[in-house]
């Protein structure tokens, strides 16, 4: 008996991971998971992101702290078990997240010293890299394909 | 009884004349590094000043002339005229989209207080 049921483990597994037909399914399946995470494309970089992340990409001048962006780039979305690929990316009717810009700071203080022996040249060069934080908000996927 | 004739109507689209193609779409292959100063004045005739570079030319025999005195650094593309882009419209071309788009502030709204202005 225990022969046959581990004959049996193979079709229950390929039952279980037989792929969802449609958009619509793919998104139930990973709807009915308890966490999420995005690919998306943020000025020309891929983050791997997930809900109440603090995201710190270089410093982006046409945008205001506490401003709302959408994210419009999604390449993949998924949970533990499943994983939604875009071609090249999943439509925002889909999937929606959101970002709230927290801060415009800069980095820490770096010394850039230069110097050329026996020439008599040198110097020092004081440098902070300017950075924004955004706050990553939770991945809404609706039901219906929103327009 | 002669039987009326069959005429078969086949729907094909109709015929678009093709763009003429009118300008070298000339890249840079391979460095002119050692190869004299008259090869390094041909690129730079042309407009090409690093490899990968590219640059748009019309139809003529000067730019014909240059181009096979260089033939074995550059690669060349016959365009038509809509294709051609400035160093200006590559560049754009080479951004990558944002990726983001503006949509509130929740300057207006903090703690509870005041509502999120969409």
């Amino acid at each position: 008996m225990l022969a046959r049921l581990a004959r049996s483990v193979p079709a229950l597994c390929r039952a279980v991971h037989t792929p969802p037909t449609s958009t619509t399914a793919a998104l139930e399946l990973i709807r009915s998971q308890p966490s999420h995470y995005i690919i998306a494309n943020f000025v020309g970089t891929k983050y791997i992101l997930t809900p109440r992340d603090v995201l710190t990409v270089p410093r982006l001048r046409d945008v205001k702290v506490g401003d709302v962006l959408t994210l419009d780039e999604i390449h993949e979305l998924g949970s533990r078990e499943y994983t939604l690929r875009g071609n090249p990316t999943i439509s925002p009717s889909r999937v929606r997240v959101q970002a709230t810009v927290v801060e415009h700071t800069k980095g820490k203080m770096e010394f850039i010293f230069k110097k050329k022996r026996r020439k008599g040249y040198q110097k020092t060069i004081s440098h902070k890299q300017p950075y924004t934080r955004l706050r990553i908000g939770e991945i809404e996927i609706p039901i219906e394909p929103s327009s | 009884m002669p039987q009326p004739p069959t005429v078969s109507v086949s729907t094909t689209p109709p015929h678009v004349e093709p763009e003429p193609l009118t300008h070298y779409k000339i890249t840079l292959r391979r460095s002119a590094i050692s190869l004299g100063d008259k090869i390094k004045g041909t690129l730079v005739a042309l407009g090409l000043h690093r490899r990968m570079q590219t640059v748009y030319h019309r139809h003529t025999p000067e730019a014909a002339g240059k181009i096979l005195r260089v033939k074995e650094l550059v690669e060349v593309h016959n365009v038509p005229a809509s294709k051609v882009m400035t160093a200006q419209d590559q560049r754009m071309d080479r951004k990558a989209p944002r990726g983001y788009k503006v949509v509130g502030s929740r300057m207006n709204a903090f703690m509870g207080v005041g509502e999120f202005k969409n």
